[in-house]
């Protein structure tokens, strides 16, 4: 009932905004190369508005209704240097003429680190552009993410899931950390909800994780924004932060680029095409393929992604664009046959077939509206084939009850095979408009977006008769088609509302967001921000929001799992007459449709000075998230009927009886909890000190100190960790230990550039000064409870926890402290060389002074200690971009 | 001086005749026995000789004792002997070099042999022999330890066994006897491993004990045979890999489920029982989910019997630091240890040992985990068909490593 008074509310603030009026000026004019030619289809846009417009044939661009302040313009098209320019409009501008330059090492303005900007996005936001892209010569977004500051540079695996983790320090719960961070590629947020693969070869699951960034190929992205602070109230289903990708879209040549690693290469190729009626067709192409290192060398990657996109203005009256446009990927993870190898015994394979299909627009109607409808759809296969020892039970029956079972051979294969079929679509309808009233200038936003995910898999299937009876609970077969779609509906609205002052400007967004998830939860989350912006050189922002993310559907409805208890001891016979196994199953299916949505909170404040080509940007933030979803251990007791053989007269064969004896067993098995809480507090630093124009060289300082704070409320349940040889196992409940994790790092650049010879040197410091993890609670080594093995529950009184007969459950928290790593350093030297037809050679090294230091671990028991080593070895790249 | 010693020899020979006269005076009614004994040595024993072994007799009827040295043919004469009943014996001392290498059995030994009630009559010369025979202090050896398992058919060690062989010239009975695994787990595989603190002299410590069933006589071991006890009766050769054994002849093997239900506890999934082969009185195992498995790299196994054996519980004294879990052990009393065997991860890790010298001076090692090799007692010398295996208590010298595992014999 509440959520319809924010619905009413929200709907009239709409109505309001559209019928607001002040007067409005108009801003026009033209946009040329450097060789005076008119550039089509290039992006004219006032930033932290809706108003922008595409140039025609002639180069020619209006701006409309437009409110008198100021503004910074933002001229971009593929290929050329961007043009951005602070502007007060106070009447009718004409004839407003841009001249952007072709992106080339040759010009004076190339930024090859990652920019804090202001953007409608969220509060602090970073963006990447292509030329920083490319120095670093990124196989897939993850490399991209390396120029976040705080984040270590490494060389490229793709092995391995690569998932965000923005502001985190935490080690424990990072996946949850980057659960909740949303990836937006083209307008169309990509979604792990619906993944319900867990338990398939080589742990490439993202089930409860993040999104794969290793498949979002990076050759043929423009830009890449992180939204690592409050996003805008239009994105939802997030936690922790946003990236958002955009593809190249509009004319480009051919581009051709190779990059190649020591264990991984990369193919790329991309065009756009101008068509004769108007409009644009990219398409492109790229291949990877990744050979993993070390101990796990055998496993391979690769990548094929593929994508049309087709740009078009509809109306040129409506100012109606539409873009469309078609992906196709393919992730396929699997491993090659060692030639000494005889027999392989676990064989894994992981293929996912993915494709997206896009359509969104934006039209001048009620303001600008604009809309998007997405639909992703993966067919994922993972196949494991492990070949297993016997004989072991092995039944056929998945019913609960007792069953009479057989042997499997000395050896035979398990085979498990998952089907999943995640679909996600989601859509998106909004308008924007503007207007100003006493004196401050709005820019409105209000939408309505929704999200629907629901798996089509045929789920996990194993082959008959290798369901191993198992004692300790084991997943079998499950579908993943019957569990309910996870749906949400959400509204959202907020107001940009700009003051500009003589010597001040002040920018203050208040946005609200609403969702309508799983069918239960109406949830609301505001979303503020405040800057103040003096002598164009001093600013201070204050951001704060609260954002929720559904549990995954995997969280919500895992499959049953089976606990099989062997019921005849003597049963085994190397005369298959005498063999006779005896099974009770018991089938426990988790109930978990009460797991709560995590909810985000993110406080920040910060303040930027600006002077004479000195940028300094200081950020401080405490980010909290709630009801983390993670798997916890409860205990499961069942009686196990004693059977016993008897011989059928007259042969040799045996049969079996139940008898009276009953025994209990029990065993713990994992559920999931909205149970981990993590607080991070931080603060991120990006210092851009003037450039030195008499050498070109520019010298960058980033870097980030965070602390983590983790605890998980859920109790461990633990078998006596001090068991002796003779007596019974009891379970002792324990407090949970909780941390701090402290990471701080910086990276200093220097990019040498001369665009004389289009050379571009940036050598890169990485000073990794804290990383430790300190135990802040820690648990008494003793139960305040214990379960006997028949699953009663007996509290310890306070007094006695200490007392000899509880020897067995004593438990010390000296085994969760680590050693805290001491300060080191990386070097990492990258080099771009651009040819005079604008072909680009890179060559990287990262830890090129080949410095490996190390540091010594905890002690051990026995006073040892482990070397654990820092940097990883010297890793080479080299690349090359043709452009034809 | 010389006047002196003349008196001396003329008193003393004065003293003789008178006694010669008393005696002379019976001669004429009680005739007098000789008694020639031949010494010989048993034939498990060679190189040995019977000469200077000194023959003690011993009346039965007074305790009167006398005693002959052999000749060089190992014949000792007594001569004028009261008639009556008379025990014959003798002793041989041997050093463990000696018995070693007179036997194979390198142990200080002592080598006995009686003739009883030897009937002397007046007047006769009689004749007795006795033959010299010794068996060492352990009858019962650890014949061969199959731990590193088989790669093939992925059977890992699901195919372990530990073969006992009783060395002895007689039968000897399994019943009751106790086969463990020893402590502590750290081998100096893992950098971290630091060699025990644990004294090693009076007692040892146990992982896993298990004890073989019986009242007594219920499971035999004769001479020069072995008893197989494996981890899972299963012919593994089934598979198809006939470099895989066959353990479904086993004599007994291991299970532990029941056990571990009993005590809350989980048993492990590859735990076979096998309704045709006896298992195993499980008696200690200091896991809350395990069997009897062996460590693949580096297992120490020793065989003891105590017939009044009480579990007696330490904790590992290494662990003063306070750890999350600590290892739990199980004393075993040194003397009451009949044959061990340590088996260490690879030849430089000697300093892990778990076994004090006198039980086991050396070690053992297979490098590799999974290479089907197996440890096995080195053959000293076959007697009449019965093969006699060294024991030196020493296993660097005693034991070697075989290429395949050999249940139930040599392989040959």
């Amino acid at each position: 009932m509440k959520s319809y008074k924010y619905l009413l509310l929200l709907f009239f603030t709409t109505i309001f905004s559209i019928t607001a009026n002040a007067q409005k000026y108009q801003f026009s004019g033209k946009v040329f190369d450097a060789e005076k030619n008119p550039l089509y289809y290039a992006v004219v846009n006032l930033k932290g508005t809706h108003i922008y417009d595409l140039t025609d044939e002639n180069g020619q661009y209006i701006l409309e209704d437009i409110v008198p302040g100021k503004y910074t313009l933002y001229v971009t098209i593929l290929g050329y240097q961007n043009i951005e320019k602070e502007i007060e409009i106070n009447g009718d501008v004409v004839n407003y003429n841009f001249y952007l330059e072709e992106s080339s090492l040759a010009l004076d303005e190339v930024v090859v680190t990652a920019k804090v900007t202001q953007s409608k996005e969220g509060s602090t936001t970073y963006k990447i552009g292509s030329d920083a892209i490319q120095q670093i010569q990124p196989i897939s977004v993850s490399d991209i993410l390396q120029l976040i500051p705080g984040n270590q540079v490494g060389s490229t695996n793709l092995n391995r899931v690569a998932q965000a983790d923005l502001r985190n320090a935490g080690g424990d719960y990072s996946s949850l950390n980057a659960f909740g961070t949303a990836v937006i590629l083209d307008g169309n947020q990509l979604s792990t909800d619906g993944v319900m693969q867990s338990g398939e070869g080589a742990g490439h699951s993202t089930a409860n994780k993040g999104i794969d960034l290793r498949e979002i190929s990076a050759s043929n992205i423009e830009s890449v924004e992180v939204v690592s602070g409050v996003p805008s109230a239009k994105y939802g289903n997030v936690t922790s932060g946003a990236i958002i990708i955009n593809r190249k879209a509009g004319y480009t040549p051919y581009h051709f680029s190779f990059n190649s690693t020591p264990n991984s290469y990369q193919f790329g190729v991309n065009k756009g095409f101008k068509s004769e009626k108007g409009g644009f067709l990219n398409i492109d192409g790229d291949y990877t393929y990744n050979n993993a290192t070390g101990v796990s060398r055998k496993r391979y990657y690769q990548r094929i992604n593929m994508g049309l996109m087709w740009t078009k203005e509809i109306s040129k009256n409506l100012e109606w664009n539409h873009n469309m446009s078609l992906r196709y990927g393919l992730n396929f993870d699997g491993q090659r046959k060692d030639p000494d190898e005889e027999v392989v015994q676990a064989k894994f394979e992981n293929r996912s077939h993915n494709i997206i299909f896009g359509t969104n627009g934006s039209l001048k109607v009620l303001g600008r509206t604009t809309y998007s409808i997405n639909g992703n759809y993966t067919h994922r296969y993972s196949y494991k084939d492990v070949i297993d020892g016997g004989p072991t039970i092995v039944m056929e029956s998945l019913e609960e009850g007792t069953h009479f079972a057989g042997y499997s051979p000395v050896v035979f294969n398990r085979v498990t095979e998952f089907y999943g079929e995640p679909v996600n679509i989601n859509g998106r309808l909004e308008t924007q408009q503007t207007f100003k009233t006493l004196g401050f200038r709005h820019s409105t936003t209000s939408g309505f977006e929704f999200s629907y995910n629901k798996n089509y898999g045929k789920g996990r299937v194993l082959a008959d008769s290798t369901n191993v009876a198992s004692n300790t609970g084991g997943q079998r077969e499950m579908n993943f088609y019957n569990a309910p779609a996870s749906e949400i509906y959400s509204f959202y609205f907020q107001d940009d509302i700009s003051l500009d002052k003589e010597k001040a400007n002040y920018l203050f967004k208040v946005g609200l967001r609403y969702d309508y998830m799983l069918k239960r939860y109406h949830l609301l989350s505001p979303r503020i921000s405040l800057s103040a912006r003096y002598f164009e050189k001093l600013r201070f922002r204050l951001a704060y929001g609260i954002s929720y993310k559904t549990p995954s559907m995997l969280q919500m409805y895992p499959g049953p799992t089976y606990f099989d208890v062997k019921n005849l001891d003597k049963s085994y016979s190397e005369d298959e007459a005498r063999r006779i196994a005896v099974v009770t199953t018991y089938i426990y299916q988790p109930t978990h449709e009460n797991i709560d949505p995590s909810k985000g909170t993110t406080l920040e404040g910060g303040f930027d000075i600006d002077h004479d080509g000195f940028n300094l940007r200081v950020t401080g933030f405490y980010k909290e998230i709630n009801n983390g979803i993670s798997s916890v251990s409860n205990l499961l007791t069942f009686d196990k009927q004693v059977w016993d053989t008897l011989t059928i007269a007259g042969t040799n064969a045996l049969t079996a009886i139940p008898t009276d004896s009953i025994v209990r067993v029990s065993t713990t098995f994992p559920v999931y909890e909205n149970s981990v809480q993590s607080q991070t507090q931080g603060i991120e630093l990006s210092v851009q000190f003037p450039k030195i124009k008499a050498t070109s060289t520019t010298i960058n300082l980033s870097g980030s100190y965070l602390k983590t704070h983790e605890s998980n409320d859920a109790l461990t349940i633990k078998g006596s960790p001090n068991l002796g040889g003779a007596s019974e196992l009891r379970y002792g409940v324990y407090e949970r230990p909780s941390y701090d994790t402290y990471v701080t790092r910086s990276n200093l650049t220097i990019a040498q550039h001369i665009p004389q010879i289009k050379l571009m040197v940036t050598l890169m410091t990485e000073i990794n000064w804290i990383n430790k993890k300190e135990l802040t609670n820690d648990p008494s080594p003793y139960p305040f409870a214990y379960y006997s093995i028949d699953g009663t529950y007996n509290v310890i009184p306070e007094g006695e926890r200490a007392n000899e007969e509880y020897n067995d459950l004593y438990r010390s928290s000296e085994y969760f402290t680590t050693a805290p790593q001491p300060i080191y350093f990386n070097f990492h030297v990258q080099i771009r060389k651009e040819t005079k037809q604008g072909h680009n050679f890179s060559f990287y090294a990262s830890n090129f002074l080949w410095y490996n230091p190390t540091y010594e671990g905890k002690a051990s028991l026995d006073g040892r200690k482990a070397i654990h080593y820092l940097n990883s070895k010297v890793t080479f790249g080299i690349g090359f971009n043709f452009k034809l | 001086m010389e006047n002196k010693f003349k008196l001396f020899l003329a008193m003393t020979l004065a003293t003789i005749m008178a006694i010669s006269f008393v005696a002379c005076d019976d001669d004429d009614e009680v005739k007098l026995a000789n008694l020639n004994v031949q010494v010989d040595i048993a034939d498990s024993f060679t190189g040995l000789s019977a000469a200077n072994l000194y023959v003690y007799i011993t009346n039965t009827s007074d305790n009167g004792v006398d005693s002959a040295l052999t000749d060089a043919t190992g014949l000792a004469a007594f001569v004028d002997l009261a008639p009556g009943t008379y025990n014959v014996s003798a002793e041989m001392e041997l050093t463990a070099e000696e018995a070693g290498a007179a036997s194979g059995y390198y142990e200080e030994m002592t080598l006995v042999g009686t003739a009883i009630n030897e009937e002397l009559l007046g007047g006769f010369d009689h004749e007795a022999s006795i033959e010299l025979d010794g068996k060492p202090a352990s009858s019962l050896v650890i014949k061969e330890l199959y731990f590193n398992g088989s790669m093939v058919d992925f059977i890992f060690y699901k195919s372990q066994f530990i073969e006992l062989f009783n060395n002895s010239d007689d039968v000897v009975y399994a019943d009751g006897l106790y086969v463990a695994m020893l402590a502590p787990q750290t081998n100096g595989s893992g950098t971290s491993d630091v060699p025990t603190t644990l004294d090693l002299t009076e007692t040892v410590y146990a992982q896993k004990i298990m004890r073989v069933p019986g009242t007594g006589s219920d499971y035999p071991i004769q001479a020069g045979e072995t008893f197989l006890i494996a981890l899972n009766a299963v012919d593994y050769s089934n598979g198809g890999a006939s470099t895989n054994v066959d353990l479904s002849g086993a004599d007994m093997e291991t299970f532990a489920t029941a056990w571990m239900e009993s005590l809350g506890r989980t048993g492990a999934i590859d735990d076979v029982d096998n309704i045709d082969v006896p298992n195993m009185e499980c008696v200690y195992l200091n896991q809350t989910y395990g069997w009897y498995q062996m460590d693949p790299g580096s297992p120490s196994v020793v065989i003891f019997r105590n017939e009044s054996f009480t579990i007696n519980e330490i904790t590992d004294p290494a662990a003063d630091i306070p750890a999350e879990i600590y290892e739990i052990y199980a004393e075993i009393n040194v003397e009451d240890i009949l044959d061990g065997v340590d088996i260490m991860v690879n030849a430089e890790t000697g300093n892990f040992k778990r076994l004090p010298s006198n039980i086991d001076a050396g070690f053992s090692y297979i490098d590799g985990y999974f290479t089907n090799k197996s440890v096995r007692r080195k053959e000293e010398r076959t007697v009449s068909g019965r093969k006699i295996l060294k024991d030196t208590n020493n296993s660097t010298n005693d034991l070697e490593v075989i290429d395949t595992p050999t249940p139930g014999g040599f392989g040959n």
